[in-house]
């Protein structure tokens, strides 16, 4: 008589790594304890290509919703650390932002990995702009990008495409700037002769 | 030609090309340790035969890049796969004592494209697994990921 849940470990682990989507890996999981035993975080291939999921608009409690393309349906998660935040994704992880704090950090929604960026006020003042009244002006992050995922790697730039009104309120500029993790000082690009 | 005998005491003949895609046997010969027959305790006649079916087929992998029989290959591989769970185990059980390592990824690709979409509890019941995670345990999944435990139930093409 087979028995799946008593597999050598290793041959456990070797059919987990052809587990690739990331739903099905925490399902698999989720069947019994060899499984979870053998199907360690190392075993799943973090380059595979996912297919993407959608995040639905934020509602006020732990959870987030994201409609699946594999599955065809509405699936939530329990990311407690995005609430509150304005989140954008880049690479299979969420930036989010918490305007009132100015804080910035990145979070993988499955692995619930965090990483925590230096206060924003510090890292912000060396962009050049002093940061309005509640943090006003993040709300004009537009767009945020990282250049490789930090489950891969610990050297990644973030690029945060913002903009600054200018002192009068009529107008602005846009800015693009970098934050290397290695160095956090980030630097500043004024892109505002080509993007406005 | 290498003899290999089942656990049921039934012996086949295979060519040696064929056998060493075996890495264990491979090393067996050549530390000159396959004169006679070679015993296989763990693997019965029925999964024997599948093995030598699939080392009879793939002997020639480099051959049949060239000769554009590849797709041929890939038909083949197909085919073989399309087995029940339980005659799926004993070769994946077989794929790693000989040390087969096409056959092996073959195996455990089709095991895990067989899991996917469905829920964490129509895997228990497809393979008879006994939920032995404790309920805090269970718990904690549910909650992290609800939709784990939703998803088609046990279908035909899967028993």
């Amino acid at each position: 008589m087979a028995n799946w849940a008593e597999f050598p470990n290793d041959v456990i682990a070797h059919i987990a790594k052809h587990v690739k989507g990331i739903e099905y890996f925490i399902s698999f999981c989720a069947v019994c304890t060899s499984w979870k035993i053998a199907a360690t975080k190392d075993n799943f291939d973090v380059l595979w290509p996912q297919l993407p999921l959608l995040m639905l608009g934020a509602k006020d409690d732990n959870y987030r919703e994201f409609y699946s393309l594999s599955k065809k349906k509405v699936s939530r998660l329990y990311i407690p650390e995005a609430k509150w935040r304005t989140c954008f994704s880049s690479k299979g992880w969420l930036i989010c932002f918490l305007q009132c704090a100015l804080e910035i950090s990145l979070l993988n929604p499955f692995s619930r990995n965090k990483i925590q960026l230096p206060p924003g006020k510090n890292l912000w003042s060396l962009q050049g702009y002093k940061a309005g009244p509640e943090g006003r002006m993040w709300h004009f992050i537009d767009k945020v990008i990282l250049s490789v995922n930090p489950s891969v790697t610990s050297d990644y730039v973030l690029m945060v495409s913002y903009y600054v009104p200018s002192h009068n309120g009529l107008g602005g500029y846009y800015y693009l700037a970098f934050l290397r993790h290695r160095d956090l000082n980030g630097t500043k690009i004024d892109c505002r002769n080509w993007v406005e | 030609m290498v003899k290999l005998k089942s656990n049921d005491d039934k012996e086949f003949e295979v060519e040696e090309a064929a056998v060493i895609q075996s890495e264990m046997i491979k090393n067996m010969i050549e530390d000159g340790c396959a004169t006679s027959v070679i015993p296989l305790p763990n693997i019965d006649s029925k999964t024997l035969i599948k093995v030598i079916e699939y080392l009879n087929k793939h002997i020639n992998m480099g051959k049949a890049a060239e000769t554009g029989e590849e797709d041929d290959l890939k038909e083949f591989d197909e085919q073989f796969v399309n087995m029940g769970w339980e005659e799926l185990f004993d070769v994946i059980m077989a794929a790693n004592y000989l040390n087969i390592h096409e056959l092996m990824e073959l195996c455990c690709q089709s095991a895990a494209d067989r899991l996917k979409n469905k829920s964490v509890r129509a895997v228990r019941e497809m393979l008879k697994i006994t939920n032995d995670l404790t309920e805090e345990e269970e718990q904690e999944i549910i909650n992290d990921a609800p939709w784990a435990f939703e998803g088609p139930e046990i279908d035909d093409t899967v028993n």
